[in-house]
């Protein structure tokens, strides 16, 4: 019973970010649903063996871990099957009270630009981009879930951001005008 | 000034303007870097592209996973948690516990006897009086035969093996042993 309510809330919490990190890693809607699987069930496996604290790296480790395995055994470096924004109709549609929905639609666009770019950053700089970026790790959270030293963390989310503004000078320029 | 010419910016000090841009730059920093970005223009520039990038970055909001999942993992789960619970729980009532064991070891062997003695009579029903006065029959029958063997091989014993096997041999040694006696 303990058990199962512990597992609830570690689902609860950690569900969508396992499944990001997947998407954005894999690039792939179905191997990401594959792998958030195999996490959840990992997860209920270890429930007693991992102490509550640290779940959420131990979570996010698994999680890097198994995307790295799904990379490797396929040998892929294929374009993105499925947008991450998904619901871009139901945001436009949700939007347009406040907003015009050319504004809306060219925020999406911008949104999109810069998930295909962060897509293209190179796994060393993405995993821990990501991970600070849009997941809201600390950098020493980051060094244990990706097993690398905290300078190392600090240094590849430098120069991930550097890469993606190099990407983006155009729509930021552009936005700027 | 940081700076090397009109274009470029030292790396330490990029490193310094991201950092701002994104928020996560010290206090110390922040004042460095708007007190340079009010007299650079470069310096206001790059802030200005890294922190729209920063705050479009920060937007970005996760997608959820699909609720199919989740439901698809917890029904696998809770199928596998159900047979287990129902195994470890007669596992953990019966035989993790000796003294439940060895009592229950005692139930089921006093149920076995038990379940012998109270069918012992349903089994001698089973048998209709003509055939136990039958089988009586035959139990006498067998054992006249026996009897007859027994009176036959008493009389042959008699007769043949004491009189002529056992008796003659000893009587003629003792014939041997007298005149051995009186002879010495």
């Amino acid at each position: 019973m303990l058990h199962s309510s512990k597992f609830d809330f570690l689902i609860k919490q950690n569900k969508d970010k396992i499944f990001n990190y997947a998407l954005y890693m894999l690039r792939n809607r179905m191997d990401a649903e594959d792998v958030a699987q195999e996490v959840m069930i990992r997860i209920w496996k270890n429930i007693n063996k991992f102490n509550f604290y640290a779940a959420r790296a131990w979570i996010m480790r698994t999680t890097h871990n198994l995307c790295i395995d799904n990379l490797r055994q396929k040998g892929k470096q294929y374009h993105r099957e499925v947008s991450l924004d998904d619901n871009l109709s139901e945001r436009i549609e949700d939007h347009n009270i406040d907003q015009s929905p050319e504004k809306v639609l060219s925020e999406s666009m911008i949104n999109e630009k810069i998930k295909n770019a962060i897509d293209r950053l190179p796994e060393i700089h993405k995993s821990p981009f990501v991970l600070y970026e849009i997941q809201g790790f600390k950098y020493k959270e980051i060094g244990k879930i990706l097993d690398i030293p905290l300078n190392s963390v600090k240094v590849n989310i430098l120069r991930a951001r550097k890469q993606l503004q190099k990407e983006l000078r155009f729509y930021a320029k552009k936005q700027l005008k | 000034m940081q700076k090397n010419n009109s274009n470029k910016i030292e790396e330490s000090l990029l490193a310094k303007i991201i950092a701002v841009a994104y928020g996560d730059a010290g206090l110390m920093d922040k004042i460095k870097i708007y007190k340079l970005a009010k007299k650079n223009a470069l310096v206001k520039q790059l802030l200005i592209e890294y922190r729209l990038t920063a705050n479009t970055v920060h937007k970005i909001e996760e997608t959820e996973l699909p609720v199919s999942i989740s439901d698809k993992v917890r029904s696998r789960i809770e199928g596998k948690s159900n047979s287990n619970a129902v195994g470890s729980f007669i596992y953990s009532r019966l035989f993790a516990r000796p003294i439940l064991s060895t009592s229950v070891a005692l139930l089921l062997m006093i149920g076995i006897v038990g379940i012998f003695l109270f069918t012992k009579p349903a089994s001698e029903s089973k048998y209709s009086k003509i055939e136990i006065e039958l089988a009586q029959q035959q139990f006498e029958h067998s054992l006249a035969i026996v009897g007859k063997v027994f009176q036959h091989a008493e009389k042959k014993l008699e007769i043949e093996v004491i009189s002529k096997h056992v008796s003659k041999p000893l009587n003629t040694g003792l014939i041997y042993l007298n005149d051995y006696l009186i002879g010495g």
